[in-house]
């Protein structure tokens, strides 16, 4: 689940945990679960993983290491 | 090719088409030469989803469509065949190609094919900076030179590169990779090419390949634009050159395409061996190799077992549950509640035998939550090190021994994260007799995230045996069923392909973030199941039910499990969640309720339940109430089934846990 954007124009991209694929991150795909409706996942357009990409809690320690990533 | 042609909108002026194998990076490059709003439709007639749209970095580019990844223009998959699709409804579409830089053979195996459609074309060289760290090289300049065509080295990601698009489309030509095809196919070709319609052009060579090669998506699309004699005459040019080549033909071309790329290789690519981590090269092929693929997944499994099962479950809950809840959060909110509130009922409601705070917030937070964040460590280093498509590669092979569709592995690997998003990716199933097998399998013996972290806490504190014969029932019964099931429901099996990524060293920032993201998420999705859980036991004690319920159930938790008579209370709210089932054995084995074999029956047999609520309206969403109440009707009786026969084994044995 890495991202990356340096250069203006550039997508933000997400790697997929499974198949290693980048791809844009843009758009989170419905959980499917009706006990988390708000459950915000991404699907791999490659392999069809599905995982937890973001929430409050990750947006907080993503921020904490913003700094510190490449 | 009816559906192509519906696909083709445009015919003023061709779209530009983005071509090239998964995992490239296509859509990154989509992004940036798009900027704007997109149109994501199905191709008419399949599932597959095309984005086009506005091509707003590309002036005079006026559309520029997505194509699904593809290896080959010989289909595998639907997928491949809508891309196949649209290059032959597009003859005239000038086509970037994308690549990965590190998997160079693969992406001039497509440009040979490319070429071979007459398509004029540009090759961007994606993921510069993944191939530098490998050590890999690719002389672009001469690649260019040699393929006569642009050949634009990138790193998506960062935008680095994807300016020279718009700068070098306008010379856009067709490449240069002649393949060293023997003579009898060249004639075959001509003779084939000889008889396709002239609005082919030259693409003509292209599909001649195609139809040699037998290829029988294209049966279809044959019988539509040929003469039955033509149709004919290409049935026995095939057999003909299969006669002559001593292989079939697909395979004969196949090689000689590789031999092309292979020799183009030689000259632009090159690998420098001290910097391509040749340890982790090895560590990767090993941790998927068919033999010692196995020790090093007992070493996988050996790690988790003493990160979360024993500190976790033992060092964190000790702290958690021992001191925090137990002599802080519990006794003060107790004190508190007798204290403010004066009925009765309500103080039990809140810390009473069945209360929220000492029941449910105690079971959630101080029980589940520090083993299932340990396991959601663990899994995070799983994902980041790239562990888990070796491991899908590890499970497709007992698949295969199965019976089972190679595609099945991935809601498999999926289930260890959460069963009810596995059970909705069944869709990418071809069949629904697939579908429903691998939904049935799901919910027998996958356990989740949240209830495997607490089966490795409950096992965490038995002797190592216990994990063997946990381990050995439950894998075996999936097998003994998904065997038995695909007997009975049979399927045409496929190749799961997928694309292994090298092994890395996990970042922590991506190992926490992902932590945080879970954490959030069980405890948003669990904490009002467990507390859900908690009212319903509270009610029916309140009512007089719970009493007689564990009455009645007797004969079955006590006599035929061996297991206490308040097990029943861990089995109902078991099926809410597995995990708040298993959750409350955990907590009657730290307090000497459960003996060992009592423990690993009952963690055998709520490991077998169906995983909780929610996967259950999941089911009925994706399978119908028919299918999915039937499964239930199946596993519930089973798991008890196989629980009370272990109970018996394990006694009779008078083994020791």
């Amino acid at each position: 689940m890495s991202s990356a954007a340096a250069e203006p124009g550039a997508v933000r991209s997400v790697q997929c945990p499974l198949c290693g694929g980048r791809f844009a991150g843009k758009e989170s795909c419905p959980s499917g679960c009706p006990l988390s409706a708000n459950c915000r996942t991404l699907c791999c357009p490659h392999c069809h993983y599905r995982f937890v990409e973001d929430s409050i809690v990750a947006g907080w320690v993503r921020r904490l290491f913003h700094g510190r990533r490449p | 090719m009816n559906r192509a042609a519906a696909l083709a909108a445009s015919p003023e002026q061709p779209p530009l088409l983005l071509v090239g194998n998964p995992n490239v990076g296509k859509s990154v490059i989509f992004g940036a030469l798009t900027r704007t709003y997109v149109t994501v439709s199905n191709y008419p007639g399949t599932t597959v989803e095309i984005t086009r749209s506005r091509a707003r970095a590309l002036p005079g580019v006026p559309e520029i469509i997505d194509t699904p990844g593809t290896n080959s223009l010989t289909p595998q998959s639907e997928d491949e065949q809508v891309t196949r699709d649209i290059l032959l409804a597009e003859p005239d579409a000038v086509v970037l190609q994308v690549g990965d830089t590190k998997n160079l053979r693969r992406v001039l195996y497509l440009t040979a094919q490319l070429a071979e459609l007459g398509r004029r074309q540009v090759l961007v060289l994606n993921l510069q900076d993944e191939a530098r760290d490998l050590g890999v090289r690719v002389e672009s300049a001469e690649l260019e030179r040699r393929l006569g065509i642009p050949v634009l080295p990138a790193t998506a990601t960062t935008g680095a590169g994807l300016a020279e698009i718009g700068r070098r489309l306008p010379r856009a030509a067709r490449a240069r990779l002649e393949c060293p095809y023997p003579a009898v196919i060249e004639r075959a070709v001509l003779e084939v090419a000889s008889v396709l319609p002239a609005r082919l052009a030259e693409a003509r060579r292209g599909v001649a390949l195609m139809l040699l090669a037998g290829d029988r998506t294209l049966a279809g699309w044959a019988s539509e634009n040929l003469e039955g004699a033509s149709v004919e005459l290409v049935g026995r040019l095939r057999a003909d050159l299969e006669r002559a080549l001593g292989c079939s033909a697909a395979t004969a071309i196949s090689r000689a395409r590789h031999r092309a790329v292979a020799e183009l290789l030689r000259a632009v690519f090159h690998v420098d061996r001290t910097r391509s981590g040749s340890l982790r090269d090895r560590l990767g092929a090993l941790s998927m190799h068919p033999v010692w693929g196995i020790p090093f997944l007992a070493v996988v499994l050996f790690a988790a077992y003493e990160f979360v099962g024993v500190f976790g479950a033992g060092t964190l809950v000790n702290f958690t549950e021992g001191v925090l809840f137990g002599k802080l959060i519990n006794p003060a909110a107790t004190a508190a509640v007798n204290w403010l509130v004066p009925w009765a009922w309500l103080r039990d409601l809140l810390v009473g035998p069945y209360g929220v705070v000492t029941m449910a917030l105690t079971y959630s937070i101080a029980i589940v939550l520090p083993v299932v964040g340990t396991f959601f460590v663990f899994f995070g280093v799983l994902e980041d090190s790239g562990y888990l498509p070796r491991l899908a590669v590890m499970v497709n092979r007992v698949f295969r021994v199965m019976g089972l569709n190679g595609k099945a592995v991935l809601p498999m690997i999926l289930g260890l994260g959460c069963d009810t998003m596995a059970t909705l990716t069944t869709r990418i199933l071809p069949t629904r007799k697939e579908r429903a097998l691998v939904t049935l399998l799901l919910a027998l013996g996958v356990p989740c995230s949240a209830q495997l972290g607490v089966v490795l806490a409950m096992l965490g504190s038995m002797a190592p045996l216990g994990t063997f014969i946990w381990g050995g029932v439950v894998a075996g019964t999936m097998l003994g069923v998904g065997w038995a099931a695909a007997r009975l429901m049979p399927g045409r099996g496929s190749d799961f392909l997928l694309e292994v990524p090298p092994i890395r060293i996990p970042g922590i920032a991506n190992i926490l973030i992902k932590t945080a993201a879970r954490t959030e998420w069980y405890l948003k999705e669990a904490v009002p199941l467990f507390v859900l859980g908690t009212l319903l036991l509270f009610g029916l004690d309140a009512a007089g039910v719970l009493p007689r319920l564990e009455t009645f159930s007797r004969p079955l938790v006590v006599g035929a499990l061996g297991l206490p008579p308040k097990a029943a209370d861990a089995f109902l709210v078991g099926f809410l969640r597995r995990d708040y089932g298993a959750a409350g054995f955990f907590l009657m084995r730290r307090n000497g309720q459960l003996d060992g074999i009592q423990s690993l029956v009952a963690l055998v047999v709520i490991t077998l339940f169906v995983p909780c609520i929610a996967n259950f309206f999941v089911m009925v969403k994706e399978r119908g109430v028919k299918t999915a109440t039937a499964m239930v009707a199946f596993i519930v009786p089973f798991a008890f089934a196989v629980g009370a026969a272990l109970n018996w084994v394990l006694r009779a044995l008078a083994v020791r846990l």
